[in-house]
């Protein structure tokens, strides 16, 4: 064997000189030789350790939290609720903070107080109108009903 | 379990946006659509009108609007009338079902006839409503709220007298 060849590669080593296929080399010579010379012995058990440290391999089983589904699904179930809802309060919150919305005009919001005043004088004019129209047919009725009770009594008296 | 409650609060929302009457639902229907004009007033204007003086005069008017919770009008544009006005009538008269609504008074004059329906709960009525056809300008007039007839003739006597006049007093 060429023990001055391994003490040199050895030297080197150490100095963090060596190639990876010369430190292959190192390796097979102390897991391989047995008599080796006592000025290199120390070396021997440095690579031993080395040798076992690699064979070390992690056989526990690992288990990570699985994805819980239904969870999942109920929480996504009252974020859109919630989101549902907001949409729902939100336009009523809207009117409070910022204008106040009278009307609605074809779905416009109106929030000029004249011109919702305006509308349900309009609304309400057109129904009292309409409605008193009608109510005064029938003060007519009750007039003809005085006026036959006139004559009922006028015949009466004779 | 957990899913039936998680349904149940999903649809809650929509629930309490069901509470729809027929007449309402017409209305919503044809607000925005082409030919037709929708005006909606809140309630917001009728909690400005309470806050006006508390003259006499304008208490009847007070009464009424205090217990609404909206005014809503549609009108048919007269320039679509030729060939919608029918279609409005018979549409109307169908979506309102004569169980619901009450016919109250019909006025006849010429070819213009003005139906007036209030849905009642009991002693109150709940919608009060005035629809007019026959006209170049079909309106339907939707009151909503807590009304009681004899707040309705009230308002209609107070209207007739002082008519618009009145109503300019309310400006703050």
């Amino acid at each position: 064997m060429d023990f001055k060849r391994i003490e040199n590669l050895l030297n080197k080593y150490f100095e963090a000189e060596t190639s990876i296929a010369e430190e292959n080399e190192l390796r097979i010579f102390f897991s391989n030789n047995k008599d080796i010379p006592e000025n290199l012995i120390f070396a021997k058990s440095i690579f031993k350790a080395f040798n076992e440290e690699k064979s070390i391999k992690f056989h526990k089983k690992i288990h990570l939290p699985k994805r819980n589904i239904k969870r999942y699904i109920y929480i996504t179930g009252i974020a859109a609720s919630l989101i549902i809802s907001m949409f729902v309060i939100f336009p009523k919150m809207d009117t409070k903070r910022n204008k106040i919305i009278y009307a609605y005009y074809n779905g416009q919001a109106i929030t000029d107080k004249a011109i919702a005043e305006k509308y349900t004088k309009q609304a309400l004019f057109a129904v009292a109108q309409n409605f008193n129209n009608g109510t005064k047919n029938l003060n007519k009725l009750s007039q003809f009903n005085k006026s036959e009770l006139l004559i009922k009594t006028k015949e009466n008296e004779k | 379990m957990r899913s039936k409650i998680l349904i149940a609060i999903m649809l809650i929302p929509f629930l309490t946006m069901a509470q729809e009457t027929p007449a309402n639902s017409f209305f919503n229907k044809h607000s925005g659509e082409k030919g037709y004009t929708s005006v909606h007033i809140t309630q917001y204007m009728f909690d400005l009108f309470s806050k006006i003086s508390n003259e006499k005069e304008e208490k009847d008017f007070k009464e009424v609007t205090s217990n609404l919770t909206s005014i809503k009008i549609l009108t048919v544009d007269s320039s679509f009338y030729v060939n919608s006005d029918t279609k409005f009538e018979k549409e109307i008269l169908s979506t309102l079902p004569e169980s619901i609504y009450k016919e109250l008074m019909i006025i006849k004059e010429g070819r213009e006839t003005i139906k007036f329906l209030i849905n009642e709960k009991g002693k109150r009525i709940s919608e009060f409503i005035m629809i007019v056809y026959g006209t170049p300008e079909p309106v339907l007039i939707y009151l909503e709220g807590d009304i009681t007839l004899r707040q309705v003739s009230k308002l209609s006597k107070t209207m007739n007298v002082k008519g618009f006049e009145h109503l300019d007093k309310i400006r703050e």
